[in-house]
């Protein structure tokens, strides 16, 4: 069922067993969990069904540190969230992103790799991806005609992604959500605070309000924060009217180690004799699975680096490409277009060449994971938005490591170019200098919001437990990436709809405890 | 005679005649010697005199023909080889030396292009004999 939120009477209390807070990949992936069974879910959604610039308005915020992309952009406030702009890229974490590793501090997850698998595999069918598997030679055994380049996999090895058509939630999971008999979709529902008991450990309501001027109050057993990783630590510090620090947040971990993935051109790879490198290429809607370079884990823990990627691109002319963070629009509105153009171009445009050309040139794009840092945060700002609501301050902050790492990633992939007679590697100007650890304007990012509710078994160090539960509050739980203690190097979609789906699990326990059977 | 000196004069009989700046009878051995082969296919004579430039004041130790031409060939048996099987075979040991060079990790940033230090010298050669 689905009610628009604005047309309710004023102070309406809407009343279920399960709350959930953000209709994004998270939110629908849990909600659909849910439906037809016995429990009352209700989905609130800020945003309506198409992106609109009043709510995206209300994601604007202010940034310092590192130049960032704006906040009101890079997160979409509709039905569907920011997979309505979504590239549609996906890979498994690997193992190593869950161990701790002593050389990058506050590292470790609570959980194994292990404890994801199953949920990976759950995930894929719902972001319509092909078969879970990457390992590389499955797929060359599946298509010869791919060719890895000739390293040494003890230095330089594969990562696998597959690519989502991408599948956009809002358009193909609507109808099920909306005729689902147990589910009540709110849109326009902008959940401005919760209120809790008066020790603050137990969430009794949420306060939802939306620019028609009315509010409402929603009472559940269960609230499932699934925003994204700005707007559920901006909605937990701006709960702070029984508690002055804001709620989860007892030992001031709510809305630090903001993670991103740097991506940034770094390189480029000339090549002795021209190759397609078809395995290593992507085409917007037509590539399914690409391999990346990569660092295996036993050298990744030799060097006591990051975890990052390298993809290949094609290159006709020996000049950079504008960056990304240069070329990002400022409104929402502008970026779901953007994906909209160039699919309509797709399907207008010729079917792709079977044989792909050959270059003797290709730019060196890398995706590098971001070390968790405390001072990279997410606070709130004087400046309230239109609903009554803080604003969230991002401070973005990298550390020397996140460089070092990137240039010991293109060090190891010249090398075996150099090798394996292939050809050289050329990197760019701010990667020259190994003592040099500052960064340039025109560094990218994924637009992957990661950290700010961390998860960690200890209280002092994260905010959720390993079942996502917030610590010290029982029946509040956060879905999405905003959990992840690091941010590996793949992007996070997959893993965050993979561990929304476990949280699932584990709410359905606590709401369908096992019967007793008496003697 | 040193060994080693003797290795070098040897060389110097048996090709470095342009590298002097006379004649053009040993050009192809010089351009061997003083160009990467890889990186000559990659880019412009002038990246390379760049790099070669970047190389000298990089190293300022061997920023003079002799002692590059000595480092290109130190430790491969150059000039005899030469001697007994002709000159086509100093491009397979500088392939090699390069190589070994990527293997072992002697590899240096010039101008940004991640290069085997033997190539950084030729470079370096090139860009003296070529100013």
């Amino acid at each position: 069922m689905h009610i628009d939120a604005r047309t309710l009477e004023t102070h309406s209390l809407i009343e279920g067993d399960l709350c959930i807070i953000g209709a994004g990949a998270a939110g629908i992936s849990l909600a659909l969990e849910w439906q037809n069974t016995p429990h009352r879910v209700i989905l609130l959604e800020g945003g309506g069904f198409e992106v609109e610039a009043a709510m995206q308005e209300l994601y604007r915020g202010n940034t310092t540190g590192q130049r960032y992309y704006p906040l009101q952009s890079s997160r979409l406030h509709y039905f569907g969230g920011t997979t309505g702009h979504w590239a549609g890229f996906c890979s498994t974490f690997d193992p190593i992103d869950f161990q701790r590793r002593d050389w990058v501090p506050n590292s470790g997850w609570p959980i194994g790799r292990e404890a994801l698998d199953p949920y990976y595999a759950r995930a894929h069918p719902l972001l319509d991806l092909g078969p879970y598997e990457y390992d590389l030679r499955y797929w060359l055994d599946k298509d010869p005609s791919l060719t890895p380049l000739p390293f040494d996999e003890q230095m330089v090895t594969h990562k696998i992604w597959q690519f989502s058509p991408p599948t956009r939630f809002g358009t193909k999971y609507r109808d099920a959500i909306v005729n689902a008999k147990n589910i009540q979709l709110y849109t326009y529902a902008n959940v401005t605070r919760l209120d809790t008991d008066e020790q603050g450990r137990h969430i009794r309501q949420v306060t939802v309000k939306n620019l028609a001027g009315k509010e409402h109050t929603v009472r559940a057993r269960y609230f499932v924060l699934a925003g994204c990783a700005i707007q559920n630590a901006r909605l937990l510090l701006a709960s702070n009217h029984q508690v002055p620090n804001g709620l989860g947040n007892d030992y001031d971990k709510v809305g630090r180690y903001f993670m991103e993935h740097l991506e940034v051109t770094s390189a480029d790879l000339f090549l002795t004799t021209p190759a397609s490198n078809q395995l290593y290429l992507w085409q917007y809607f037509v590539t399914r699975m690409r391999a990346e370079l990569a660092i295996p884990e036993q050298k990744q823990k030799e060097l006591k680096i990051l975890n990052g990627t390298v993809s290949l691109w094609p290159k006709t002319e020996d000049k950079q490409p504008p960056a990304m963070i240069d070329t990002f629009p400022d409104s929402g509105e502008a970026t779901v277009r953007k994906w909209e153009l160039r699919e309509q171009n797709y399907k207008k445009g010729d079917p792709p060449k079977a044989a792909l050309p050959r270059y003797n040139m290709f730019s060196l794009f890398t995706r590098m994971e971001q070390a968790p840092n405390p001072a990279s945060r997410v606070t709130l700002d004087r400046e309230q938005d239109a609903l009554g609501m803080p604003r969230a301050t991002l401070h973005w902050e990298l550390t020397p490591l996140e460089k070092r790492s990137i240039r010991t990633l293109y060090d190891l992939i010249g090398q075996q170019a150099g090798l394996a007679g292939l050809g050289r590697v050329r990197l760019v100007d701010w990667l020259r200098d190994k003592q040099d650890t500052s960064w340039p304007e025109t560094l990218g990012a994924g637009w992957h919001h990661m950290g700010t509710t961390r998860m960690h078994q200890s209280p002092k160090e994260g905010v959720v437990d390993a079942n996502c539960r917030v610590h010290g509050i029982p029946n509040l739980f956060v879905a999405g990436s905003s959990c992840f203690p690091t941010g590996g190097a793949a992007n996070p979609t997959l893993t965050l709809v993979a561990l929304t789906l476990r949280l699932s699990d584990h709410l359905k326990q606590l709401l369908n405890p096992p019967t007793r059977t008496t003697a | 005679m040193e060994r080693r000196h003797f290795l070098r004069y040897a060389l110097v009989a048996a090709l470095p005649a342009p590298l002097l700046g006379c004649g053009n009878r040993h050009a192809r051995a010089d351009r061997t010697l003083q160009l990467p082969q890889v990186l000559s296919q990659l880019t412009d004579e002038a990246t390379v005199r760049r790099i070669g430039k970047a190389y000298r004041a990089q190293v300022p130790t061997e920023a003079n023909q002799e002692t590059l031409t000595d480092r290109l060939l130190e430790g491969s048996p150059a000039a005899l080889v030469i001697r007994s099987f002709g000159k086509s075979m100093l491009g397979p040991l500088l392939d090699h030396k390069i190589r070994r060079d990527f293997k072992e990790g002697r590899i240096v940033v010039l101008e940004g292009w991640l290069l085997s230090q033997t190539e950084a010298r030729q470079c370096a050669l090139y860009s003296l004999v070529t100013v």
